[in-house]
């Protein structure tokens, strides 16, 4: 059955099929050795491809676990419901089925949903001297660390799986129960050790470089000052540590808090952001295709609209290279 | 491997410029030119039309450079090592045809005309002891007035959206006061104003300082360009910055110079296809280029003229892995001057303010519907007594505001922790009640901060990663505090209910987003003893081989680089056009 949404779909990706062997654009090829003019010919099954990366979302919005065990999503979701609170009247992130996006985004991509570069050697940081870090690895002072970006090399899928194990058995550490069996002020302190722990590289530095430069020339007047500071202890930091073992509990709460925000706010196609229930809470419209000067200035009545109840573009208007697309050239270089 | 015909120019990527020498020189003459585009073919119909996905392009990086393939590394300094850029962060290079100015916010600036003689100007005004020791910042080779036509005709054959502010020795209202003298005023009216623009225009002009309308390359109304290409004005939809536009109004190669290049048919663009290196004759001359297509089946494309024309990275990277018999350190480099000048953007927002009553609709519009100003810009204002020199353009936000984009750090400073109860009921009151103040500040050359092969990382392909080695100076940090104080007397006078203002600059981080704004490594200058090309970015060296884009500048003043690198395009084609090719091989 052709759906409007495959029918979409393919529309998109037409023309980005350059990149599957044959299929040949006018003017554009993708070397010199498939025919030229090749685009009238390619069949529709070569036009609709899944690109490397970035691919468009299910047809279906995902209603089953696919990655993640029952127990492993009920603990996912205690977290969630202290990340983002919410009620049948005021969805958070649970009404949302930011699980479920979740859970689609580990299932569909391995290992990673954007691109990044997965191959060694990796970092391993230090406090006093380079020499504490194994043979092989890149030593990074500890309080540098952050300033390089991602440089983990435990795929997303383990780090949630080991990360929900140390979340539980940090519960269990603390206060002697599953974190989801605990009341919501002591999941709250939990959670607060970790968000901490994943600023303490970065309030180290900034500790430090400011300690380094010597005396502020008097604006003090309205700083802001978070992050440079915790307002958890290093001993408490430290047990986190080490009961999380090889995960990294800041990174881990990191994840989880980015990948909640993603389920809130993206398409409902993915799974998450449940009867646009993330776009209503911050009041987007969403998908629309146009605003007027007037509404820049006054608002807009307009709704929030996932982009599938967009309507299609005028396929025949003119310009922006469609001429040179559909004509045929004399190609150079082919040898 | 495949040998291909020889042809007259061959260009290592399908961007912008390549787009543009294409345009220029191809039509009058009876060329031959190859693109090589490590992307996917793409256009604006039908691959733009139903793009409204944020995760796929905010999050997922649809439009980017395949990072998981081969990427840059980078350190803070010569001591530290360096580390992969694994994911997206500082910087976002696009991939695919027309480049990264297919997914460009289109902000489209004249630099200043003190912006090309930034060392000459400030030993002379200011003395030579207020320039650091290890500051390389260097004049252009050339000045404004040399560069004038060329940005004239880049913003018609663009549709350029905005207000003249000098026209021909006339300063005029509502305009940049500052800009160079202008031969003609934008073809186009400036963009709809959004409410939080207009608030800024008022709150600084009340501090009598001089706002007027972002310049953009994107259309405020209809236009029909030079090459008969007819195109829509904007809609304001939101969805600008990382996405191409459905309606063709945000100016790219493909709405403008790809279709007169292609009408030829003496230019092709291989799509899927990654160069690996120059090749280069005994006598030091470049022969053509070799690269893989998307099969990994190896070419050459021999050519008279080899251009490079993608990323600034990577042209920088290409110069170096060139390395032949006659350029043992790549091309350009005999004299070691490749991957010197390494400069960036300092792109900041300082200043926050939360209104509680008042919503902006800062999810409409695109990121050029806002004002500026200039009076804090390069040396706009005196440096007599400042612990600094240069400056920024100071900046409303703009449009486009996405949920999914924002949301992380929009309460920073305004929430105590960024999840939780009291978040989300913030968050879900305030989204469109958060605005910041902004600068855009020049970056200066330092020996420290530069460019060269890594000895460790290497791509798919075996070849060595370019390492970037930067951070901030002092001299920055200086002007971040100085500016942030400027953004904050206009904030309060905007009238917000609370404020938060960041008034030191960090290190500098690689994770966080600032803008795709590296420039240098491959800088233009007067003498082959202090720059790789001359002012036509033609190679000392190697005078086959070209390189454009804003790998050429000596530093990068405070300002987008996108509009000089059309105007150095626009200016490198004519003389490739009309005096190369009678002494090919000869410097221009």
């Amino acid at each position: 059955m052709v759906t409007r949404r495959s029918v979409l779909k393919s529309l998109s990706m037409i023309g980005g099929a350059g990149l599957v062997g044959g299929a040949t654009l006018a003017g554009c090829t993708p070397d010199a050795t498939g025919p030229a003019g090749a685009a009238g010919t390619a069949t529709t099954d070569e036009r609709v491809h899944q690109p490397e990366r970035s691919p468009l979302p299910p047809d279906e919005a995902p209603d089953s676990l696919r990655f993640f065990t029952e127990q492993e999503a009920r603990l996912l979701e205690a977290m969630l419901a202290r990340l983002v609170p919410g009620d049948d009247r005021d969805p958070g992130a649970v009404q949302m089925g930011v699980a479920t996006y979740i859970d689609g985004k580990l299932a569909d991509h391995d290992p990673y949903a954007e691109p990044t570069y997965t191959h060694g050697p990796f970092a391993s940081t230090y406090e006093e001297a380079p020499s504490e870090v194994e043979e092989g690895a890149v030593p990074i002072a500890e309080r540098q660390l952050y300033r390089y970006g991602h440089q983990g090399r435990r795929p997303p899928q383990e780090t949630y799986r080991l990360g929900l194990g140390a979340l539980d058995r940090y519960a269990q550490t603390r206060y002697g129960r599953f974190f989801a069996d605990l009341g919501p002020e002591r999941q709250d302190e939990i959670l607060v050790v970790l968000d901490d722990h994943g600023q303490r590289s970065e309030a180290a530095d900034q500790v430090t470089g400011s300690a380094a430069e010597g005396s502020d020339d008097g604006a003090e007047t309205s700083t802001s000052d978070d992050g440079a500071e915790t307002s958890t202890s290093d001993d408490v930091l430290d047990q986190a540590e080490e009961v999380f073992g090889e995960v990294d509990p800041g990174g881990f709460f990191s994840m989880v808090r980015t990948d909640t925000i993603e389920g809130m706010f993206a398409d409902p196609a993915y799974g998450g952001n449940k009867d646009l229930a993330g776009w209503r809470l911050v009041g987007w419209p969403a998908a629309q295709r146009s605003y007027s000067p007037e509404e820049m200035l006054r608002g807009t009545d307009k709704q929030p609209r996932s982009m599938h109840g967009l309507p299609v573009m005028n396929p025949d208007r003119p310009g922006g290279g469609r001429g040179a697309l559909e004509r045929p050239h004399d190609h150079v270089g082919k040898g | 491997m495949r040998r291909h015909d020889p042809v007259d120019i061959v260009t290592i990527g399908g961007g912008m410029s390549a787009s543009i020498l294409a345009s220029q020189i191809l039509p009058p003459t009876s060329l031959q030119m190859v693109s090589l585009e490590q992307g996917p073919a793409q256009w604006t119909y039908p691959d733009f039309a139903h793009n409204h996905d944020s995760l796929r392009f905010q999050n997922r990086f649809a439009m980017m450079q395949d990072i998981s393939r081969t990427t840059w590394t980078w350190r803070p300094d010569e001591r530290s090592p360096s580390l992969p850029y694994r994911q997206f962060g500082s910087f976002h290079p696009g991939q695919g045809l027309g480049g990264s100015m297919v997914h460009w916010t289109a902000l489209t600036w004249r630099f200043l005309p003190d912006d090309f003689r930034y060392r000459s100007l400030n030993e002379e005004k200011y003395g030579r002891d207020r320039i650091p020791a290890e500051m390389t910042t260097q004049d252009w080779p050339i000045g404004y007035d040399d560069l004038e036509p060329y940005y004239d005709q880049l913003e018609y054959d663009m549709g350029v959206s905005g207000r003249a502010g000098n026209l021909g020795g006339q300063i005029l209202p509502g305009g940049n006061p500052f800009e160079g003298e202008r031969q003609r005023p934008y073809p186009n009216p400036p963009l709809a104003r959004s409410k939080f623009g207009q608030l800024f225009e008022d709150a600084s002009a009340g501090l009598d300082l001089h706002p007027f309308p972002t310049p953009a390359g994107i259309l405020s109304q209809g236009y029909t360009d030079p090459y008969g290409n007819t195109r829509a004005g904007c809609l304001y939809c939101g969805f600008c910055t990382r996405y191409g536009c459905e309606v063709g109004a945000k100016t790219s190669p493909l709405t403008t110079w790809l279709p007169p290049a292609l009408d030829t048919g003496r230019y092709e663009v291989r799509t899927g296809c990654r160069v690996l290196r120059i090749e280069t004759a005994d006598d030091g001359r470049a022969t053509g280029v070799r690269y893989v297509d998307s099969r990994g089946e190896e070419h050459v494309q021999p050519a008279e003229v080899v251009v490079c024309s993608a990323f600034t990275l990577e042209n920088v990277r290409m110069l170096l892995l060139s390395r032949g018999g006659a350029h043992p350190d790549g091309i350009g480099n005999d004299r070691g001057q490749v991957g010197r000048n390494y400069t960036y953007q300092l792109e900041q927002s300082p200043a926050k303010g939360l209104w509680e009553d008042e919503s902006f609709n800062f999810f409409m519009g695109n990121g050029c519907t806002n004002s500026q100003i200039y009076d804090y810009n390069g040396d706009n204002f005196d440096h007599s007594d400042l612990d600094f020199l240069g400056g920024a353009a100071i900046a409303a936000a703009a449009g486009q505001r996405e949920p999914i984009s924002s949301s992380n750090t929009l309460l920073d400073g305004f929430a105590d922790r960024q999840w939780g109860a009291e978040w989300k009921s913030m968050l879900g009151r305030y989204w469109d009640q958060v605005g910041t103040v902004n600068v855009q500040g020049d970056s200066p050359a330092y020996a420290g901060n530069f460019l060269d092969l890594d000895p460790t990382y290497r791509d798919e392909w075996g070849l060595p990663m370019l390492r970037i080695t930067f951070d901030w100076r002092e001299n920055e940090r200086n002007m971040h505090r100085f500016l942030a104080a400027r953004c904050e007397e206009i904030l309060r006078a905007m009238n917000p209910d609370r404020v938060t203002v960041e008034a030191e600059l960090g290190p500098y981080r690689i994770d966080q987003y600032q803008s795709t704004h590296p420039t240098g490594g491959a800088i233009m200058g007067r003498d082959p003893g202090d720059s790789v090309t001359n002012s036509y970015g033609q190679v000392w060296d190697t005078p086959n081989v070209f390189v454009t884009g804003a790998a050429l500048y000596p530093q990068n003043p405070g300002a987008n680089p996108t509009g000089t690198v059309g105007a150095l395009a626009l200016r490198t084609a004519e003389a490739i056009r009309d005096r190369y090719f009678a002494r090919p091989g000869e410097l221009l």
